[in-house]
């Protein structure tokens, strides 16, 4: 084939569809697109089909492709009608709240920019604890607001769940600029979220049912959070942010809370674990004991990293350390759970019925003796016997209080040996 | 490749804005590929967008699992659009349609190459004018597989695939198109001299 001919052949190359027509038509298809999508986000019946009849998609080619999209939208949100704004205020169990959800789920599927989207998700959170902060204050009886309680969680964990995943996406596809504007937003607001929902939760001591549930959200949240920070002082290390004085000392500001607050937690379960005693297992407290001062000295370490301006170091070891202290927490938490219940107040045991007001002579009912325990081996039945002096919560005395000496007890045991003295 | 990275995004995310970056790339060859197959520029420009659109309709319906080759589901589509397009118009293939005037010509041929100045620009005009009109008289399998090898300059095996032909057959029609054409570009020179010696 001559030179000449392909050299002419690849000039034809060159030839391209007009510019306003690919701009007036990709306008035209992105907005069949978001027709297409807002029918698989909205079940509202009647704007769909009304959609589907007056805008056969090969008809539109002869509409005016701006004034169509226009047209679309509106048949968007006549569907969902006047009642989105009531429906703002709905709690879970309302009547409206179905509508709330799914106005907020046709906004999420019209945000095509990822940033935007992102930032979305972090705010729907957000709206799913202001309604756990209503329902705090509602005069609905503990199982309602156990079960409104729930739904909202759920529902807040769904959120950040996709905030995560968001974050994740922008990360690999957008610039770092954007991901770091979305990851400081949700490094501050899940911040705000943890504390709201401990606030919350903390005033209404009888929602056992939710404790689950929220110890699951506050546990995402914060995993959210450190991978949010993480992604800032990446990029930053990275020098692919700008490193501007103020923008350094931001970020050193952050890593710094986070240690802050991360030392919280240390402490606080170093105060656990040191409080652990018997009849707790001397075996778990001790790991427990020990992997918690494990912590204290990562967390020495991040602080060093930190004042060496090392901020990937710094944050690596303070979640480091939270992770240690989490550890420590759990097996004290778990130590404690496997302990009999001793300490029952209420439990009198085989003695109920009976005035078992009698404590143990040895200690007096003071605040400090309180602690003082008093420990019996019994070989012969293999037993230990731990004697704890607590106030017994007299049962009401019989019509006719029969007294047996032979019956009275010291302090409260497991194991009823009934002593015949006579 | 972007290409590759994007159409891989599409499948995990369906996200329109991906979608909508594909377009970019691909739709001026697409543009290209149906123009020389219709020689106008308007129902080139309709027909091109029906691809498209027809493309995101599957990949929404279907899910873009389906789609192996983003490139190649776009030009067997634009093909099929083509035929489709034909036979609603109750003509064969082959016939060409009604030529454009001179003015529309020009319109639909958008030479990008801005810094060229303008008697280049008329002289590559009326090369491609030459070329263009030499492809217009070959054979349409021929017409085709120049288009995809010479001007796409896509692979052997893309092209094959897109023709639903396998390999070996594509070497071989190419072999015959490439004398075709330059049969015909041949023949409009002798042509053309002999209207100057007359």
């Amino acid at each position: 084939m001559s030179t000449d001919l392909i050299k002419k052949l690849k000039g034809l190359k060159r030839i391209e569809a007009r510019t306003e027509w690919k701009k007036s038509n990709r306008e035209f298809l992105m907005s069949q697109i978001e027709n297409n999508l807002s029918e698989n986000s909205i079940n509202e019946g009647w704007a769909l089909e009304l959609s589907k009849i007056v805008f056969p998609w090969k008809v539109m080619k002869l509409v005016a492709r701006p004034a169509m999209a226009l047209v679309t939208v509106a048949a968007l949100v006549l569907g969902s009608g006047l009642s989105v704004s009531a429906s703002q205020l709905a709690l879970p169990g309302d009547a409206l709240y179905g509508l709330k959800i799914a106005s907020e789920k046709v906004q999420v599927a019209l945000t095509f920019d990822k940033k935007e989207s992102a930032k979305m998700h972090v705010e729907l959170a957000g709206k799913r604890i202001n309604e756990i902060k209503k329902i705090k204050e509602n005069t609905d009886s503990v199982e309602k607001k156990t079960k409104k309680i729930n739904v909202a969680m759920d529902k807040f964990k769904e959120e950040i769940s996709t905030v995560q995943n968001k974050l994740d996406n922008l990360n690999k596809e957008s610039s770092p600029e954007a991901t770091v504007e979305v990851a400081k937003i949700i490094d501050n607001k899940t911040a705000e979220y943890q504390k709201d929902l401990v606030t919350a939760t903390n005033e209404l001591p009888t929602l056992n049912g939710a404790a689950k549930n929220i110890n699951q959200s506050l546990d995402l949240a914060d995993k959210t959070s450190d991978a949010a920070l993480a992604l800032v002082v990446e990029k930053h290390v990275q020098g692919v942010v700008i490193l501007t004085g103020e923008s350094e000392g931001d970020v050193l500001k952050r890593v710094g809370e986070k240690i802050e607050i991360i030392e919280e937690k240390v402490e606080a379960v170093s105060g656990q674990a040191s409080g652990l005693t018997l009849p707790v297992d001397p075996a778990a407290t001790l790991v427990a004991q020990q992997t918690v001062g494990q912590a204290k000295v990562v967390l020495g370490e991040a602080r060093e990293a930190l004042n060496k301006k090392d901020l990937s170091i710094a944050l690596t070891k303070a979640i480091e350390s939270k992770e240690l202290a989490r550890q420590a927490e759990q097996i004290a938490t778990e130590a404690v759970a496997a302990v009999p219940a001793l300490t029952e107040v209420a439990d009198c045991g085989e003695a109920c019925g009976e005035n078992v007001t009698e404590q143990n002579p040895d200690l007096t009912d003071t605040a400090e003796n309180v602690t003082n325990t008093k420990t019996e081996v019994n070989t012969n039945t293999n037993t230990v016997k731990t004697y704890i002096p607590v106030k017994v919560v007299t049962p009401p005395p019989p019509a006719e209080p029969v007294i047996d000496e032979s019956t009275l007890k010291v302090g409260i045991d497991i194991v009823q040996e009934p002593t015949a003295t006579e | 490749m972007k290409e590759q990275y994007l159409f891989l995004k599409l499948r995990a995310t369906r996200d329109p804005e991906v979608f909508g970056k594909l377009y970019d790339i691909y739709v001026d060859q697409i543009y290209r590929f149906i123009y020389f197959k219709v020689g106008r520029k308007e129902e080139a420009e309709d027909l091109t967008g029906d691809v498209f659109l027809k493309t995101w309709q599957y990949i929404n319906e279907m899910g873009s699992e389906v789609i192996d080759n983003l490139r190649a589901f776009l030009y067997q589509t634009a093909r099929n659009t083509v035929i489709d397009f034909y036979r609603s118009r109750d003509q064969k293939e082959f016939v060409a349609l009604p030529q454009e005037s001179d003015e529309e010509k020009s319109a639909a041929v958008e030479i990008v190459d801005e810094k060229q100045d303008l008697v280049e620009k008329i002289e590559l005009a009326s090369d491609l004018e030459e070329v263009k009109k030499a492809l217009q008289k070959i054979r349409e399998e021929y017409r085709e597989i120049i288009i995809l090898r010479f001007i796409e300059e896509m692979s052997v095996k893309e092209t094959a695939e897109i023709l639903g032909k396998s390999e070996g057959a594509v070497r071989v029609l190419l072999h015959r198109a490439v004398a075709a054409l330059k049969e015909e570009a041949t023949r409009k020179v002798l042509a053309k001299n002999q209207n100057y010696v007359h």
